[in-house]
């Protein structure tokens, strides 16, 4: 009956620490990867409140599902997968796009303390990564933000290789251009 | 030998990822002048985009909300060994707490069956909704099935002998319960046999749903929730067995 107790202490002992032990992993990992995984929500559903929501949907279900975690080399990948679909299922579908000025100006990056010619910098590229067409933006994101390489990402998006690869060249095109600052007026009389 | 880059090959590896360090292409940006000036334009344009992407910075607030949500799961059971109390004292320290966990449980019993008539209604009211823009005929492949599943849900059906027989007709993302789901629509002996997955868990065990036209069962499936609804005569057990068996969440 004793070694019959002691066998079931020693259980839940090792359940506890199981408990614990997985505890710990999950909040280093949500430690290791929050901030990207919010700048990636922040910049595909364009508002800052949808993102906190977006960035704790994603790390609950990356809980929830964290048993299934094998490979934690494999993580980041995972965390921006099960963000997309959320974004996707949850946003994309069923709220409008959030794209009049008053949101882009609202949604703007805290930079109250930048330099005003940074300030007018994330402005200009604010609005030109948001009018940016998704299927360009995304890939751009997980390449910045993300750090992934062209190959992971055409995996996660599941697309051929060089397709991401000419998104990516487009997207910075299209970047630039948008980026370009506009012609002075009057620059053409005075030359 | 090596055949040296083309423009257009260094161009668009340049617009695609100027900071690669691939030897082949560090080697091509510094062939000629005009490619090591285009190559630190485009370092430069970079490190601006890269500096602006990374000026948006998580609230402080959001890794306390972050950790709290799954704080509020207890990471394990407390046990605790209290001292041995006489009857006396036994009967003034627990008959309080029986009493709260008993109008507890009372309330709870209220509360869960009012919201899972609440869930029902949902569910249903919204199967009878849909039902005039289901197709009789047409037919949706088990892979059209599965992208769909596994892009919106993060799920897929497992291709068994029991899959393989089912006749999907209808596939879409509804708003069910308050939350997106996907609802597919099955052929079965009678009508239309309905078939609804959630991504959160609404119920805690297999529970009936019925009204005087439709019966079907909802059931925790993996943390999510797995509801079949059909005509009062279809087997809905066994298209229950089927879906829930059959479905493998990847999250």
């Amino acid at each position: 009956m004793a070694a019959k107790d002691c066998a079931k202490e020693s259980n839940d002992k090792s359940v506890i620490e199981g408990a614990a032990h997985k505890r710990s992993r999950y909040e280093a990992l949500v430690r290791e990867f929050y901030h990207d995984i919010y700048r990636y929500a922040y910049w595909i559903c364009k508002s800052r409140p949808l993102a906190e929501d977006l960035t704790q949907e994603t790390f609950m279900r990356a809980w929830r599902a964290f048993d299934n975690l094998h490979n934690p080399g494999a993580a980041k990948a995972w965390l921006f997968t099960i963000l997309r679909r959320e974004n996707a299922r949850l946003y994309e579908k069923f709220q409008p796009e959030l794209d009049d000025i008053e949101d882009h100006e609202s949604g703007l990056p805290d930079t109250r303390h930048a330099e005003p010619d940074r300030l007018m910098e994330n402005q200009l590229l604010y609005k030109a990564m948001m009018s940016l067409e998704p299927e360009y933006r995304e890939p751009l994101l997980m390449q910045v933000i993300g750090g992934f390489s062209g190959e992971e990402i055409a995996t996660m998006l599941e697309l051929n290789n060089n397709t991401v690869m000419t998104r990516l060249f487009r997207a910075r095109n299209k970047l630039r251009v948008l980026m370009e600052p506009l012609p002075v007026e009057g620059r053409q009389d005075e030359s | 030998m090596i055949e040296p880059m083309t423009d257009a090959t260094f161009e668009e590896l340049l617009g695609a990822n100027p900071l690669s360090q691939d030897p082949a292409f560090l080697a091509a940006a510094r062939a000629t002048p005009a490619r090591e000036a285009a190559w630190q334009a485009a370092c430069a344009f970079e490190k601006r985009l890269r500096a602006s992407l990374e000026a948006v910075q998580a609230p402080a607030t959001l890794l306390p909300r972050l950790l709290a949500a799954v704080g509020a799961e207890p990471a394990a059971p407390v046990m605790l060994r209290p001292p041995r109390a006489s009857t006396g004292d036994w009967l003034r320290r627990y008959l309080p707490v029986a009493a709260v966990l008993l109008l507890a449980l009372g309330m709870n019993w209220y509360f869960q069956f009012d919201g899972l008539q609440a869930l029902q209604d949902d569910i249903l009211g919204h199967i009878y909704d849909e039902a005039p823009y289901i197709p009789e005929s047409a037919q949706v492949a088990l892979d059209d099935v599965n992208a769909h599943l596994e892009l919106s849900l993060g799920a897929h059906l497992a291709s068994s002998a029991a899959t393989r027989k089912l006749r999907v007709t209808f596939v879409k993302d509804c708003k069910v319960a308050k939350q997106v789901g996907t609802h597919l629509v099955v052929k079965g002996a009678q009508g239309p046999v309905n078939v609804i997955m959630l991504p959160s868990q609404v119920v805690e065990h297999e529970t009936a749903i019925a009204d005087a036209h439709l019966q079907g069962k909802m059931t925790p499936s993996s943390g999510h929730t797995l509801v079949v609804v059909g005509d009062k005569q279809e087997p809905i057990d066994e298209y229950l067995r089927v879906f829930d068996s059959n479905l493998e969440w990847e999250y």
